[in-house]
């Protein structure tokens, strides 16, 4: 899991000074334009195919909050479904009982998810990275366990039934199709990100990169590790949360798998995919996988789980780097060229 | 699955006879409390593992460094 982000070629020249460094990183490149003009596209080219790209959202929404925590601070986690199953529990239970406006219910799930992020970031402060695998990992199983048990709240094995959405900001209801749903889940991921991005080019961000590289030397430059870890927790915790509340608010349901082991495996394996710590690897992680999962479980109904192992396998034999560049080989004169061209 | 993953973490893994203790005290704690507080189920692991990590974040028996 140790994925660097890709080397950026305009970085090698001469050392720049402090706050012209701090400046110049948060520029936009163009790969990044590209790539939310043609999520926001997708509205128009693909109207058929919305309830799919309203998954990969929420997917790669949730893989981002990992990122957030993995990429950034270091901190190795497996139980993040923990808090997307808080903000879909929540996000649920406010539709059910009165607060069915999503946009103010998205917000209120965040917040849910991220007092509960808060009071267990308390718990990760010590320790190694298995100490905190498995503290990671027991919070979620035992909300696992009290959502199955308080089944008069949450449904228990069944499910939370009788959720119902109203339109976004009293206007826009959810459609069959999904499409407003995709536009609903897409803006919300998309200011999100631009929070997230602001963040990690922040000084907090290179802050929080001090501490995944060297916590002791972190210290002692003057970087109080243990707040900055519980700060990153617990936004974390939020984006998580709110995800899961897109995710209840989009299919108007919620059970007790969002809070599984195997949603908060996902999210790494996503980012295994993806690659951590440049803010993109969640979501084009998310878009591979999601399409892989689709595509193989059309072609063999059977036998998908198999060729999923497989192809991951590989994927981390090889080493993504690698073939990423292998891949790239025959376009390499006409990314030059769209690099030289950059103003 | 995951319980062998459980035991080692509480036990410490500095060392065999962590883990062994670690396995012997959980088992214990687990089938006396399905047997007295079967309501509770599996919530005593769960929570055993995540108070002794507060208080001893690299194990039960682990060398002191």
């Amino acid at each position: 899991m140790s994925a660097n982000p890709p080397p950026m070629p305009q970085m090698a020249a001469e050392p720049l000074s402090p706050s012209a460094f701090l400046r110049a990183k948060p520029a936009w490149r163009w790969p990044e334009i590209l790539f939310w003009i043609s999520a926001f596209g997708l509205i128009l080219l693909l109207p058929n195919r919305h309830l799919l790209l309203n998954e990969i959202v929420i997917l790669g929404l949730f893989a981002l909050s990992l990122d957030l925590i993995l990429g950034y601070a270091g901190i190795v986690s497996l139980g993040h479904a923990a808090f997307f199953g808080v903000g879909a529990y929540a996000a649920g239970l406010l539709a059910k009982h009165g607060i069915s406006e999503p946009v103010t219910g998205l917000v209120l799930s965040g917040a849910a998810a991220g007092l509960v992020g808060l009071l267990a970031s308390f718990m990760i402060l010590r320790g190694t990275d298995l100490t905190r695998l498995m503290v990671t990992l027991g919070v979620a199983l035992i909300l696992h366990e009290l959502a199955n048990r308080l089944d008069w709240i949450t449904g228990g094995a069944d499910g939370l039934l009788g959720v119902s959405v109203g339109p976004i900001l009293g206007r826009f209801d959810f459609d069959f199709a999904g499409t407003t749903a995709y536009v609903y889940s897409l803006t919300t991921a998309f200011l999100l990100f631009l929070l997230a991005r602001r963040i990690v080019h922040s000084p907090f961000g290179l802050s929080l990169k001090a501490l995944k590289d060297n916590r002791l030397r972190a210290a002692t430059i003057g970087i109080a590790p243990n707040r900055r870890i519980v700060a990153v927790y617990t936004l974390a915790a939020v984006y998580a949360g709110m995800a899961g509340a897109l995710l209840t608010q989009t299919t108007q349901f919620v059970s007790l798998e969002v809070l599984d082991f195997a949603r908060s495996a996902d999210a790494l394996l996503v980012l295994v995919i993806g690659g951590s710590g440049y803010l993109y690897g969640g979501l084009i992680g998310a878009i591979a996988f999601k399409l892989m999962k689709d595509t193989l479980s059309a072609m063999t109904p059977a036998y998908w789980i198999f060729w999923m192992g497989f192809i991951l396998v590989i994927l981390v034999l090889i080493g993504r780097d690698r073939l990423v560049t292998e891949l790239a080989r025959p376009f390499a004169p006409l990314l030059r060229w769209l690099a030289g061209s950059r103003p | 699955m995951l319980y062998f993953l459980i035991v080692v973490t509480v036990g410490g893994t500095s060392s065999l006879t962590g883990p062994l203790l670690a396995a012997l005290l959980l088992g214990v704690a687990d089938v006396m409390g399905k047997y007295l507080v079967p309501q509770l189920g599996a919530f005593i692991i769960y929570a055993m593992m995540l108070c002794v990590l507060m208080i001893r974040p690299q194990g039960l028996f682990a060398r002191g460094r």
